[in-house]
Protein backbone atom coordinates (compact mmCIF):
# COMPACT_ATOMS: atom_id res chain seq x y z
CA UNK A 1 0.00 0.00 0.00
CA UNK A 2 3.32 2.55 0.57
CA UNK A 3 3.23 2.53 -3.06
CA UNK A 4 0.06 3.65 -3.81
CA UNK A 5 -0.56 7.53 -5.14
CA UNK A 6 -2.13 8.72 -2.69
CA UNK A 7 -3.56 12.29 -2.78
CA UNK A 8 -4.74 12.44 0.64
CA UNK A 9 -2.68 14.61 2.63
CA UNK A 10 -3.23 15.98 6.18
CA UNK A 11 -4.61 19.60 5.52
CA UNK A 12 -7.69 17.81 3.04
CA UNK A 13 -8.77 16.62 6.60
CA UNK A 14 -7.98 19.74 8.54
CA UNK A 15 -5.91 17.44 10.99
CA UNK A 16 -2.42 18.91 11.42
CA UNK A 17 1.04 17.14 11.09
CA UNK A 18 2.07 14.22 9.95
CA UNK A 19 2.91 11.38 12.26
CA UNK A 20 6.23 11.24 12.18
CA UNK A 21 9.01 11.94 9.96
CA UNK A 22 8.78 8.91 7.71
CA UNK A 23 5.54 10.79 6.13
CA UNK A 24 7.70 14.42 5.90
CA UNK A 25 10.42 12.14 3.87
CA UNK A 26 8.55 11.41 1.09
CA UNK A 27 5.11 13.05 0.82
CA UNK A 28 3.26 9.69 -0.84
CA UNK A 29 4.06 7.43 2.10
CA UNK A 30 0.96 6.43 3.52
CA UNK A 31 1.22 4.03 6.64
CA UNK A 32 -0.29 0.71 6.00
CA UNK A 33 -2.94 1.34 8.60
CA UNK A 34 -4.63 4.54 6.73
CA UNK A 35 -6.24 2.90 3.92
CA UNK A 36 -8.16 0.08 5.50
CA UNK A 37 -9.19 2.29 8.24
CA UNK A 38 -10.07 5.44 6.52
CA UNK A 39 -12.06 2.43 4.31
CA UNK A 40 -13.90 1.24 7.28
CA UNK A 41 -14.74 4.51 8.48
CA UNK A 42 -15.70 5.57 5.07
CA UNK A 43 -17.82 2.35 5.16
CA UNK A 44 -19.55 2.88 9.06
CA UNK A 45 -20.65 6.63 8.15
CA UNK A 46 -22.94 5.33 4.82
CA UNK A 47 -24.70 2.55 7.66
CA UNK A 48 -28.00 3.55 7.66
CA UNK A 49 -30.69 4.48 10.20
CA UNK A 50 -31.66 1.34 12.65
CA UNK A 51 -28.17 -0.85 11.51
CA UNK A 52 -29.02 -3.39 13.79
CA UNK A 53 -32.57 -3.64 13.35
CA UNK A 54 -33.20 -1.88 16.39
CA UNK A 55 -32.85 1.36 16.25
CA UNK A 56 -29.14 2.41 16.21
CA UNK A 57 -28.04 5.29 15.06
CA UNK A 58 -26.28 6.26 12.01
CA UNK A 59 -22.29 6.88 12.49
CA UNK A 60 -21.70 11.01 12.96
CA UNK A 61 -19.54 12.36 10.66
CA UNK A 62 -18.25 14.77 12.98
CA UNK A 63 -17.20 11.91 14.93
CA UNK A 64 -15.77 9.68 11.73
CA UNK A 65 -13.78 13.25 11.48
CA UNK A 66 -12.67 13.27 14.78
CA UNK A 67 -11.74 9.88 15.27
CA UNK A 68 -9.09 9.80 11.46
CA UNK A 69 -8.15 13.35 12.71
CA UNK A 70 -6.96 11.73 15.98
CA UNK A 71 -5.55 9.53 14.96
CA UNK A 72 -3.85 10.83 12.02
CA UNK A 73 -1.98 12.99 14.95
CA UNK A 74 -0.80 9.82 17.20
CA UNK A 75 -1.05 6.58 15.19
CA UNK A 76 2.59 5.76 14.51
CA UNK A 77 3.53 5.00 10.56
CA UNK A 78 4.54 1.46 11.72
CA UNK A 79 1.80 0.79 13.59
CA UNK A 80 -0.78 -2.33 12.57
CA UNK A 81 -3.65 -1.30 11.50
CA UNK A 82 -6.85 -1.44 14.25
CA UNK A 83 -10.25 -3.03 14.03
CA UNK A 84 -12.86 -0.20 13.39
CA UNK A 85 -16.73 -0.84 14.81
CA UNK A 86 -19.69 1.23 15.00
CA UNK A 87 -21.74 2.02 18.77
CA UNK A 88 -25.03 2.17 18.24
CA UNK A 89 -25.14 5.68 19.94
CA UNK A 90 -23.42 6.83 16.76
CA UNK A 91 -20.18 7.15 17.43
CA UNK A 92 -17.45 4.26 16.34
CA UNK A 93 -14.74 2.34 17.89
CA UNK A 94 -10.94 1.98 17.27
CA UNK A 95 -9.32 -1.21 18.31
CA UNK A 96 -6.00 -3.17 19.09
CA UNK A 97 -5.34 -6.07 20.31
CA UNK A 98 -1.85 -7.40 19.78
CA UNK A 99 1.38 -7.96 20.88
CA UNK A 100 0.05 -7.88 24.64
CA UNK A 101 -1.54 -4.84 24.00
CA UNK A 102 -5.16 -3.61 24.39
CA UNK A 103 -6.40 -0.34 23.12
CA UNK A 104 -9.32 0.82 22.85
CA UNK A 105 -10.65 4.01 21.73
CA UNK A 106 -14.33 5.27 21.56
CA UNK A 107 -14.92 8.67 19.93
CA UNK A 108 -18.47 9.09 20.82
CA UNK A 109 -21.11 11.23 18.95
CA UNK A 110 -20.94 14.25 20.95
CA UNK A 111 -17.07 14.01 20.31
CA UNK A 112 -15.63 13.13 23.62
CA UNK A 113 -13.15 10.48 23.17
CA UNK A 114 -12.65 7.80 25.75
CA UNK A 115 -9.61 5.71 25.97
CA UNK A 116 -8.66 2.16 27.66
CA UNK A 117 -5.46 0.26 26.85
CA UNK A 118 -3.63 -2.49 28.79
CA UNK A 119 -0.09 -3.88 28.94
CA UNK A 120 -0.65 -7.36 29.78
CA UNK A 121 3.06 -7.48 30.60
CA UNK A 122 3.25 -5.14 32.66
CA UNK A 123 -0.43 -5.83 33.63
CA UNK A 124 -0.77 -2.14 34.07
CA UNK A 125 -3.80 -0.24 32.35
CA UNK A 126 -5.15 2.74 31.64
CA UNK A 127 -8.49 4.10 31.27
CA UNK A 128 -9.71 8.14 30.77
CA UNK A 129 -11.70 10.58 28.89
CA UNK A 130 -9.38 11.91 26.49
CA UNK A 131 -8.27 15.46 25.48
CA UNK A 132 -8.45 15.36 21.79
CA UNK A 133 -6.08 17.82 21.41
CA UNK A 134 -3.65 16.56 23.88
CA UNK A 135 -3.63 12.79 23.70
CA UNK A 136 -0.36 11.75 25.51
CA UNK A 137 -1.68 8.90 27.13
CA UNK A 138 -2.83 7.74 23.80
CA UNK A 139 0.34 7.91 21.77
CA UNK A 140 2.17 6.29 24.98
CA UNK A 141 0.20 3.18 24.17
CA UNK A 142 0.64 3.32 20.68
CA UNK A 143 4.19 3.80 20.99
CA UNK A 144 4.61 0.73 22.93
CA UNK A 145 1.99 -1.04 20.28
CA UNK A 146 4.17 -0.45 17.86
CA UNK A 147 7.71 -0.80 18.91
CA UNK A 148 6.25 -4.53 19.55
CA UNK A 149 4.72 -4.84 16.95
CA UNK A 150 8.06 -3.59 14.54
CA UNK A 151 10.16 -5.41 16.84
CA UNK A 152 8.59 -8.92 16.61
CA UNK A 153 8.47 -8.25 12.89
CA UNK A 154 5.38 -10.39 12.66
CA UNK A 155 2.25 -10.13 10.00
CA UNK A 156 -0.08 -8.08 11.67
CA UNK A 157 -1.98 -10.72 13.04
CA UNK B 1 -40.89 1.00 31.01
CA UNK B 2 -39.28 -2.11 32.09
CA UNK B 3 -41.22 -5.38 33.47
CA UNK B 4 -39.70 -5.37 37.55
CA UNK B 5 -37.70 -7.58 38.97
CA UNK B 6 -35.04 -10.79 37.80
CA UNK B 7 -37.00 -13.91 35.65
CA UNK B 8 -36.50 -16.20 38.41
CA UNK B 9 -36.76 -18.83 36.02
CA UNK B 10 -33.69 -18.06 34.00
CA UNK B 11 -30.87 -19.92 36.32
CA UNK B 12 -27.53 -18.83 36.69
CA UNK B 13 -26.34 -21.38 34.35
CA UNK B 14 -28.61 -20.12 31.72
CA UNK B 15 -26.79 -19.35 28.22
CA UNK B 16 -27.63 -15.54 27.32
CA UNK B 17 -27.11 -15.41 23.75
CA UNK B 18 -26.04 -11.83 22.48
CA UNK B 19 -27.00 -11.53 18.59
CA UNK B 20 -23.28 -10.35 17.18
CA UNK B 21 -23.84 -8.29 13.68
CA UNK B 22 -21.36 -9.38 10.63
CA UNK B 23 -21.70 -6.48 8.77
CA UNK B 24 -21.22 -3.64 9.74
CA UNK B 25 -18.65 -6.17 12.35
CA UNK B 26 -18.76 -6.09 16.02
CA UNK B 27 -15.90 -8.51 16.20
CA UNK B 28 -12.34 -7.65 16.71
CA UNK B 29 -9.16 -9.31 16.42
CA UNK B 30 -7.76 -10.03 19.64
CA UNK B 31 -4.17 -11.93 19.72
CA UNK B 32 -5.00 -14.21 17.05
CA UNK B 33 -8.64 -15.02 17.70
CA UNK B 34 -11.61 -13.64 16.82
CA UNK B 35 -14.21 -11.98 19.18
CA UNK B 36 -17.19 -9.69 19.80
CA UNK B 37 -16.08 -6.23 20.74
CA UNK B 38 -17.17 -4.50 24.12
CA UNK B 39 -19.49 -2.46 21.86
CA UNK B 40 -21.70 -5.08 21.12
CA UNK B 41 -22.74 -4.89 24.59
CA UNK B 42 -23.69 -1.56 25.40
CA UNK B 43 -27.14 -0.53 26.56
CA UNK B 44 -29.20 0.21 22.97
CA UNK B 45 -29.63 4.20 22.86
CA UNK B 46 -33.61 4.04 22.85
CA UNK B 47 -34.40 2.04 25.60
CA UNK B 48 -31.13 1.88 28.45
CA UNK B 49 -31.11 -2.02 27.76
CA UNK B 50 -29.42 -4.41 25.94
CA UNK B 51 -31.49 -7.46 23.89
CA UNK B 52 -30.40 -11.46 24.13
CA UNK B 53 -32.17 -14.09 23.53
CA UNK B 54 -32.87 -17.43 26.49
CA UNK B 55 -30.64 -20.43 24.72
CA UNK B 56 -32.59 -23.12 26.48
CA UNK B 57 -36.11 -21.77 24.20
CA UNK B 58 -34.26 -21.43 21.37
CA UNK B 59 -32.07 -22.58 18.97
CA UNK B 60 -28.82 -20.72 16.77
CA UNK B 61 -30.79 -21.67 13.40
CA UNK B 62 -33.86 -19.90 14.03
CA UNK B 63 -32.19 -16.96 16.32
CA UNK B 64 -29.70 -16.22 12.96
CA UNK B 65 -32.62 -16.35 10.18
CA UNK B 66 -34.93 -13.84 8.63
CA UNK B 67 -33.83 -10.14 9.95
CA UNK B 68 -31.19 -11.53 11.50
CA UNK B 69 -29.42 -13.90 8.71
CA UNK B 70 -25.87 -13.65 8.66
CA UNK B 71 -25.31 -12.87 12.43
CA UNK B 72 -23.62 -14.60 14.86
CA UNK B 73 -24.49 -15.40 18.46
CA UNK B 74 -22.35 -15.02 21.71
CA UNK B 75 -22.88 -16.41 24.92
CA UNK B 76 -22.36 -16.06 28.53
CA UNK B 77 -23.75 -17.58 31.27
CA UNK B 78 -26.63 -15.41 33.05
CA UNK B 79 -24.60 -15.57 36.65
CA UNK B 80 -21.86 -13.31 34.05
CA UNK B 81 -24.16 -10.38 33.99
CA UNK B 82 -26.16 -11.08 37.24
CA UNK B 83 -22.32 -10.81 39.02
CA UNK B 84 -21.82 -7.32 37.08
CA UNK B 85 -25.17 -6.12 38.82
CA UNK B 86 -27.52 -6.58 35.80
CA UNK B 87 -31.18 -7.91 36.13
CA UNK B 88 -32.17 -10.55 33.33
CA UNK B 89 -35.97 -9.42 32.15
CA UNK B 90 -38.30 -11.87 29.95
CA UNK B 91 -39.37 -9.14 27.09
CA UNK B 92 -40.85 -11.81 24.33
CA UNK B 93 -41.20 -10.33 20.75
CA UNK B 94 -43.44 -11.43 18.09
CA UNK B 95 -39.99 -12.33 16.46
CA UNK B 96 -38.43 -13.56 19.04
CA UNK B 97 -40.08 -16.09 22.08
CA UNK B 98 -37.05 -15.97 23.97
CA UNK B 99 -36.24 -12.59 23.90
CA UNK B 100 -34.62 -11.05 27.37
CA UNK B 101 -33.62 -7.53 28.38
CA UNK B 102 -30.34 -7.40 30.30
CA UNK B 103 -30.82 -4.31 32.28
CA UNK B 104 -28.13 -2.27 34.25
CA UNK B 105 -25.50 0.04 33.73
CA UNK B 106 -22.95 -1.10 31.08
CA UNK B 107 -19.61 0.52 32.14
CA UNK B 108 -17.10 0.07 29.99
CA UNK B 109 -15.31 -2.54 32.10
CA UNK B 110 -17.83 -5.15 32.51
CA UNK B 111 -18.24 -4.69 28.67
CA UNK B 112 -14.74 -5.80 28.06
CA UNK B 113 -15.44 -8.66 30.50
CA UNK B 114 -18.06 -9.48 28.95
CA UNK B 115 -17.00 -9.41 25.00
CA UNK B 116 -13.61 -11.16 26.45
CA UNK B 117 -15.36 -14.12 27.84
CA UNK B 118 -18.37 -14.68 25.71
CA UNK B 119 -18.36 -17.91 23.56
CA UNK B 120 -19.22 -18.20 20.20
CA UNK B 121 -22.49 -20.47 19.46
CA UNK B 122 -22.63 -19.05 15.88
CA UNK B 123 -19.18 -18.10 14.98
CA UNK B 124 -17.06 -15.70 12.03
CA UNK B 125 -16.55 -18.19 9.59
CA UNK B 126 -19.30 -19.73 9.86
CA UNK B 127 -22.61 -19.51 7.33
CA UNK B 128 -22.68 -16.72 4.79
CA UNK B 129 -20.71 -13.42 5.55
Amino acid sequence: MASTAYSLEARDLEFGAAPDASTAADSRAVPSWMEPTLAAVLHLTKLPPSWDHRGARPISFAAAKQGIGLLCRTVPFSAPDPDVVPTVAGGLQFEWHQHDVDIELEVQPDLRVHLYWRDRLAAREQEAELWPLRPVALEQALDLLTQRHVARDVPAR
Amino acid sequence: MFPPGDAPDVTDDDDIWRRIPRIPSHIVRDHGRLRPTSAAFADHPDDGAMSALLAREDNPVRATSGLWEGYLLAALPARVYRQEEQRIVRDPTPEDGSHLLVIGEKTRPRRRKWAESARWVVEPGSGPS
